[in-house]
């Protein structure tokens, strides 16, 4: 008993010095670029792939490495050029964004380039082995110990002594100021994304040796982490870095050593979500979590959390245009669609349209979350998981009719949204963004691992499919069609309604400022906790139709892909505007339908998407509301 | 004196429109200093003092006009490269590197003299902490916690590690009690004799006037009345607005 302990202790701190590499590059850009970047993921695993390429090729490793690094940060470096800097005066919504949008499209690149298989990585230090007592440590341990160290006293003294580590702590610190000392602020913020990058490629060929492995999507789960990691550690040291890393990598080592395998990510999300929630400066962090901005960061106009407010001020949204359809006018056009099943028979164009029309809903309920309210939610996929398991098990296991299963898995997926966001109800700006997205993992992981309720990877097969009284075969395809558009309209109906009435306002307010709505008496936890409920039940629904549809559903349906997916939906069509949700819902559902040669192009595409319109209509098709 | 000898200003502004948005803040704006010179702009709040001073740094950019520094145009250099031209700059709000020491604040003021010799900046440092014995006693105490007197004494001592041509100054004297105030402009008045070039923003325009040359003010943005220290001091709308008479 004891020896697993120890065995599990020591892998949790080998591990840990791996997360507080990447930690430390998160800290750099959050410190000197000031914003959560979502791409140091991406980073570690380019670096983990070019160096497993260039041995493949034939390239001794020890060459490889360091090319692979240099590779890496000047990546890093380019994508703070092409993807952050001209944003500066772009919503505060946006970089955090077009960080995500990178860590998809390399994610999705890395998968078509290197399949998405897992494949071995070299790693010819594992061979060597000490045994201390009856656990044992390889040669690849005591490597990833010996170069952390390393690493990390280097860059100690790189911080503390050289100009340039300076200049970086003094950007940090006051970037306005910086500048007036004649320290080039654009190219100190481009530095620690390529510094970020080189601290990412080592860990991940850490990774990759420790494991003996590495795999496309590896990208998101360390990233996560060593912001996990990071944020434990206050995110403004290197020695609190390295104890959140041990701390984190000790946790997760011994849960999935007592509980299971599978469980280690969800306690290292859970982990980031604790401390998120009940330590935001983490254990021995004094810098604040709060400030956090756009790419300006503190340089800009006057700080705001408005997702949709520039940093320059409220000048840019002045004057756009913004395209509203009244109620009825979006009602007729889905009593138009509607008629498809008249016009043509073809169950293609039927099975697309539904899909279309449950991705609408999911925008209009997204829309109302992060549009309006300003929740940053990248785990939206979670509540449509919870709608669609919550459908599939009434019916399943506990005999509930379909038509009753809809409401329950409505029900079900809204009190799910407010009791999981309910403890983010006090983070704001691009932290909710992190808990929610750590939270969408963490369902994820949940449906996957947890076998004896959702059976896990094999999915729940057989869903029923309501059949109404009213004498149509509720069962065909074109029924339910018609059930997807119909539940179509009740979203846009509710949604609508909320958003014209002082319920919306409220929201909108709570938005553009959220302490002056709280100063002016405002309950505002109470109205975030009704669009939680509003946002969740609207998911749910979409997620039961969902899975009647599919009679069907699995874990991968709700993957962070969808989540993704939903918010370039939610971007195209403009913030919190219904007619844009629409839109950008149906017409990002079509996407993979027209591009269907190129189907393994489709997360490449969304990502190129929302990249491109982060930097070139930031306000979307239809305009921000 | 040199200025009959050297005629060409080191910094003109020639008819600047500064807008913020869709806000003007600077309207035709013209300012000169000569080379040796200490030229102070007044103003009441808001009046545009801060962004004539940020003009000069490139801090922000002229819509309309011509910035000039050392017979070159200047116009949407960034501020960085400014710095590097010469320019030396105390903000307003002093703006510490706050986590940092005295002594790093201090050789960040150096930054842009960075190839130079580590000894050469060390004694440097050691003569900017002879000119503020307050600095001195705290060498080492994080900048942060130090008091707003003692750090616009740094914010001081950190513009001088620059050895700008120009020092830009903006309202040395803000939140400081009597006592600092004198002693702030002391050290400016020591600098001048020095030949430092110096333009600066001040709202107490009973101590600016006691050390500038020429001043200029502004008013909503264009600037009302220009003359020398004297010739301002004697005005009457300077009087009634700024001198309490
Ligand atoms: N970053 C900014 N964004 C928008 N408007 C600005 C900005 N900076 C200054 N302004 C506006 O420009 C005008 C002039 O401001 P400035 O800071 O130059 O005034 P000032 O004379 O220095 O005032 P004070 O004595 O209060 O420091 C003001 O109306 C101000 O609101
Ligand atoms: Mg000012």
């Amino acid at each position: 008993m004891l020896e697993l302990f120890l065995s599990q202790i020591l892998n949790g701190v080998v591990i840990g010095f791996v997360y507080a590499l990447i930690a430390l590059g998160f800290s750099l850009v959050f410190g000197v670029a000031n914003i959560i970047n979502f791409a140091q993921g991406a980073l570690l695993m380019l670096g983990a792939f070019l160096t497993f390429t260039m041995v493949r090729l034939g390239a001794p490793i020890a060459v490889a490495i360091p090319i692979a690094i240099v590779i890496t940060t000047a990546t890093g470096m380019l994508i703070e050029r092409l993807a952050l800097r001209p944003l500066q005066n772009a919503p505060y919504i946006a970089p955090l964004l077009s960080t995500l949008a990178i860590a998809i499209i390399f994610d999705a690149a890395a998968e078509m380039i290197w399949s998405a298989e897992i494949q071995a990585f070299p790693s010819p230090l594992s061979k060597y082995v000490v045994f201390v007592g009856s656990a044992y440590l390889t040669g690849v341990d005591f490597l990833i110990i010996a170069v952390s160290l390393g690493v990390m006293a280097g860059l100690m003294l790189f911080l503390s002594r050289s100009w340039m580590g300076k200049a970086l702590r003094a950007t940090a610190q006051d970037p306005e100021a910086a500048t007036q000392m004649g320290i080039n602020v654009p190219l100190m913020r481009q530095f620690s994304f390529g510094l970020a990058g080189a601290l990412g490629a080592l860990a991940g060929v850490l990774i990759g040796m420790y494991y003996m492995s590495v795999f496309p999507q590896m990208g998101i789960p360390y990233g996560l982490k060593g912001f996990a990691a990071a944020l434990l550690g206050g995110l403004s040291s290197i020695p609190g870095a390295i104890v959140g890393g041990i701390l984190l990598g000790i946790f997760e080592s011994l849960a999935s050593g007592y509980v299971g395998e599978g469980w280690r990510d969800v306690i290292a999300f859970s982990v980031l979500l604790a401390v998120l929630i009940v330590r935001p400066h983490g254990l021995f962090g004094n810098k604040s979590l709060d400030a956090l901005g756009g790419a300006s960061g503190a340089t800009g106009g006057i700080p705001t959390t408005s997702v949709v407010a520039s940093m320059a001020g409220a000048t840019g949204r002045t004057k756009q245009r913004v395209l509203e359809a009244p109620l009825l006018v979006l009602l007729a056009v889905i009593a138009l669609f509607a008629l498809l099943p008249v016009l043509s028979g073809s169950n293609y164009l039927l099975q697309v349209g539904t899909q279309a029309a449950i991705y609408a809903v999911l925008a209009v309920s997204l829309t109302l979350l992060t549009g309006s309210a300003g929740v940053i939610s990248i785990g939206h996929a979670a509540f449509f998981g919870v709608g669609a398991y919550a459908a599939a098990l009434a019916g399943r296991n506990w005999g509930i009719p379909a038509e009753a299963a809809f409401l329950l898995a409505g029900i079900a997926a809204a009190v799910f949204a407010a009791v999981l966001y309910w403890p983010t109800i006090r983070l704001s700006g691009h932290t909710v963004g992190l808990a929610t997205l750590a939270i969408g993992q963490i369902v994820y992981l949940v449906c996957l691992n947890w076998v004896d309720v959702t059976r896990g990877p094999m999915g729940i097969p057989g869903v029923q499919r309501p059949s109404l009284l009213l004498g149509i075969d509720m069962k065909s395809l074109t029924a339910q069609y018609w059930q997807a558009l119909v539940v179509l309209a009740i979203a846009v109906i509710i949604a609508f309604a909320m958003l014209n009435s002082p319920i919306g306002r409220t929201w909108r307010a709570i938005r553009e400022d959220r302490l002056a709505a709280h100063a002016s008496g405002v309950p505002v936890s109470r109205y975030l906790v009704l669009v939680f409920l509003v946002s969740g039940f609207l998911a749910g629904l979409a997620g039961a139709q969902f899975a009647f549809l599919q009679n069907f559903v699995s874990p991968e349906s709700f993957m962070i892909d969808t989540s993704i997916v939903l918010i370039s939906m939610i971007v195209l069509g403009g913030l919190g505007n219904i007619t844009g949700a629409l839109i950008g819902g149906v017409l990002l559902a079509m996407l993979p339908e027209v591009l269907r040669e190129f189907a393994e192009y489709r997360m490449v595409a969304y990502g190129a998407i929302l990249l491109l319109l982060l930097r070139f209509r930031p306000q979307g098709l239809a305009g921000t509301r | 004196m040199a200025e009959a000898l050297n005629t060409k200003p080191l910094v003109s502004l020639t008819d600047i429109d500064v807008f913020y948005g869709p806000v003007q803040a600077l309207f035709g704006v013209n300012v000169t200093v000569m080379p040796g010179e200490t030229v102070v702009v007044l103003g009441g709040n808001a009046s545009g003092k801060s962004t004539t001073v940020k003009t000069v740094l490139g801090l922000v950019k002229a819509a309309r006009g011509d910035v000039l520094f050392d017979g070159q145009r200047v116009n949407g250099t960034p501020a960085y490269q400014m710095i590097q031209r010469g320019l030396g700059s105390i903000p307003e709000g002093r703006r510490m590197f706050s986590e940092m020491s005295v002594l790093d604040n201090l050789k960040l003021g150096a930054y842009v003299r960075r190839g130079e010799s580590k000894g050469e900046l060390d004694a440097q440092i050691e003569e900017a902490l002879a000119m503020f014995p307050r600095l001195a006693e705290r060498r080492n105490q994080v900048s942060g916690t130090m008091s707003g007197g003692e750090q616009q004494m740094l914010a001081m001592a950190r513009a001088w590690m620059r050895r700008p041509k120009l020092l830009c100054i903006d309202e040395p004297s803000m939140g400081l009690s009597p006592l600092f105030v004198d002693q702030v402009y002391e050290i400016l008045a020591q600098w001048k004799a020095r030949g430092m070039t110096i333009l600066m923003v001040e709202q107490n325009a009973n101590m600016a006037l006691s050390i500038a040359d020429r001043g200029y003010v502004l008013k909503q943005g264009h600037v009302s009345v220009t003359g020398s220290a004297a010739e301002l001091r004697d005005n009457d709308d300077v009087r009634r607005a700024y001198l309490g008479g």
